[in-house]
């Protein structure tokens, strides 16, 4: 047998026990194939995703690197660097690492459900970088009120000339600044007014009923596929009825670029 | 989708939970709630509190939550099993209503049965033609079955 055939061989015997979830029954034969045929992507990668599987994130990186050294266009190469990068908590290179992947895998057009599993790993990623710069700000905001209240205090203990009153409505004015800033932060949720009223989530692709409510679009149309009244009124509506809502669409993209974790 | 709008419904109950009514998850399983109703005032079932089963469909809201009570009533519109006979439970269901809105339907259906669309057709009738007897037996019930102090 040539070392190509024995390489597809192994390969094959490996994605066999990948498949069956025996992890590192697959590595080893991913392994000794890669002694066949070392120039090969696709083996890297694999071992990668079996890597990542035993939660083995180091590993993992190193194969999908190796991976997308040998072929600079691999999605998957990418993709399983995105996620290890991820488990081993580099957010910000995972999120390049996605991005490359979803951006190759529109260009070779992938398979639908791998682009759409790279796109909603990308955004889970930001949603979680931006809860992650959310609370290192309101961490600031709570160091920095606990110092100056401390200060103010200090300030009226030494310093007998203080007027009292102006001082303690400053204190107070301060107390509420300080208070408003972290409830802005905290503040995590979309408005009532911009999410759909059937997944109560915030839109991404609104479309209105001739009753003037507006509805993310696969909602709306999975429950006109089989009913035919708006779901709000209870007017009649059909599925040939509905309309793309632009304003609503240029409000939901302007709030969520001043809201980035929502995304 | 189910799942995350289920979330967001337990959210609202929590921050805002309709007045005689509480509800909530039974333990890890998201689709299955239990829920209680206070009996209303002035009604028969005053004083009573009620438990009922909530069983969210794969395809929820798509489709219409498994509504049953699991305390004993006497009503016209309730069954011996605690099937309700409630239209937006059935093909008045919209995906726009909420457990919350559902709730607050049965509290009403307390209040006012609909002795014209009977599931339980001779507590119809006493409803109907011999109330006092209708609400000594209902108001027994709640005692029995429903009351607090038990």
């Amino acid at each position: 047998m040539d070392s190509g055939r024995a390489a597809k061989h192994l390969k094959d015997k490996g994605n066999r026990c990948y498949a069956e979830h025996k992890y590192k029954d697959a590595i080893r034969l991913y392994t000794q194939a890669i002694e066949h045929d070392p120039d090969c992507d696709i083996l890297y990668s694999n071992r990668a995703i079996s890597y990542f599987k035993i939660d083995e994130y180091k590993e993992s990186e190193n194969d999908s690197r190796r991976a997308i050294q040998i072929d600079s266009k691999s999605v998957k190469g990418h993709y399983y660097l995105a996620q290890s990068l991820e488990k081993q908590c580099k957010l910000d290179e995972a999120d390049n690492s996605y991005y490359k992947a979803l951006v190759l895998s529109k260009e070779k057009s992938v398979r639908e459900d791998l682009f759409l599993s790279i796109q909603e790993s990308l955004f889970g990623l930001r949603r979680k970088k931006s809860q992650r710069d959310v609370d290192l700000q309101l961490k600031v905001v709570k160091d920095v009120k606990k110092y100056t209240m401390k200060m103010m205090d200090r300030c009226e203990e030494l310093d007998p000339t203080i007027e009292i009153e102006e001082h303690s409505l400053k204190r107070y004015q301060l107390n509420s600044f300080f208070e408003q800033k972290e409830q802005q932060h905290a503040q995590s949720e979309a408005p009532d007014y911009l999410c759909c009223k059937i997944t109560f989530d915030i839109m991404r692709d609104p479309w209105i009923t001739p009753s003037g409510v507006t509805y993310e679009k696969k909602a709306i149309k999975e429950h006109l596929e089989f009913h035919s009244f708006d779901p709000v009124t209870r007017e009649p509506c059909k599925l040939a009825d509905i309309r793309p809502n632009l304003l609503a669409k240029e409000m939901i993209e302007d709030y969520l670029k001043k809201n980035p974790n929502l995304f | 989708m189910a799942a995350k709008r289920i979330q967001k419904e337990l959210k609202d109950l929590q921050k805002d939970p309709p007045a005689n009514c509480s509800a909530g998850p039974n333990s890890d399983d998201l689709f299955h709630w239990s829920a209680t109703i206070m009996g209303p005032a002035d009604t028969p079932y005053a004083g009573g509190l009620f438990f009922l089963d909530i069983h969210f469909p794969t395809d929820y809201p798509f489709k219409p939550p498994k509504i049953q009570f699991r305390t004993r009533v006497y009503h016209p519109n309730i069954n011996n099993n605690g099937g309700i006979c409630l239209d937006i439970l059935k093909d008045q269901w919209s995906p726009a209503l909420t457990i919350s809105k559902v709730l607050l339907s049965i509290c009403s259906l307390l209040n006012e049965p609909n002795p014209d669309d009977p599931l339980m057709p001779e507590i119809a009738r006493d409803f109907k033609i011999n109330r006092a007897k209708f609400n000594n037996t209902a108001k027994e019930w709640t005692t029995k079955y429903a009351s607090l102090d038990k």
